[in-house]
């Protein structure tokens, strides 16, 4: 306790700079222990972002086609799945 | 079945060769008594080079199905299919030459179940892709 109160006692003689360097040194800390214990806080997302999928309906066998043929010169793969 | 393939597509190819110049059509369907298109997941084939279509009356399944004998050369060696009705839980891998007039051409493998063919569709893709890692 005698410590403590010789430190506040050097602060509040020190006047405004040491009192800002103990704020800053406490946001600091802050912002470090946010990052370690909670970095969703810190970063909202995930780091691989997913593009968003989209599903739409098929319009036959011939909308398959066409996307196909637009798309030579790539390879390309065809999945034929279930949702489970 | 269909969920581990598709994943491990996504995981093991689409993300080991994010630059590989690739087109992936997803073509899903109710095969199973527990499907519905409720139950698709978007998070399981996030690529941006997918594209995913919701193939109600299983056109392009049962269209796979009735050319399957003609496409038997190209299965791969670890698959399995006894020429059902609707070809479904499989890729078919295309060169980028290919073309589809009556049919698609070129076809490199296929493989039935994604799971069972995985290795050669792995390999191909090494050999297609070894500098797009």
């Amino acid at each position: 306790v005698g410590e403590l109160g010789d430190l506040l006692v050097a602060v509040k003689n020190s006047g405004g700079g040491m009192r800002n360097k103990l704020r800053r040194v406490a946001v600091l800390t802050v912002l470090v222990a946010m990052t370690m214990w909670a970095p969703s806080l810190v970063r909202p997302y995930p780091v691989e972002a997913a593009t968003a999928a989209k599903l739409t309906d098929l319009r036959g066998i011939d909308d398959l086609k066409t996307l196909f043929n637009q798309d030579k010169g790539k390879v390309r793969l065809v999945l034929l799945v279930s949702p489970t | 079945v269909c969920v581990a393939g598709t994943r491990w597509v996504q995981t093991e190819l689409l993300q080991k060769y994010p630059a590989a110049n690739l087109r992936v059509y997803a073509v899903w369907f109710n095969m199973l008594a527990s499907d519905s298109r409720a139950k698709w997941l978007a998070t399981l084939l996030t690529d941006s080079r997918v594209i995913h279509r919701w193939d109600e009356p299983k056109a392009v399944g049962t269209w796979y199905a009735a050319r399957s004998a003609s496409m038997r050369p190209e299965l791969t060696p670890d698959s399995t299919w006894g020429d059902g009705p609707v070809l479904w839980d499989t890729f078919l891998l295309y060169a980028a030459d290919s073309r589809w007039d009556d049919a698609p051409n070129r076809l490199i493998h296929w493989g039935r179940t994604i799971v069972a063919g995985r290795q050669t569709l792995k390999s191909d893709f090494e050999t297609l892709f070894s500098t797009k890692r």
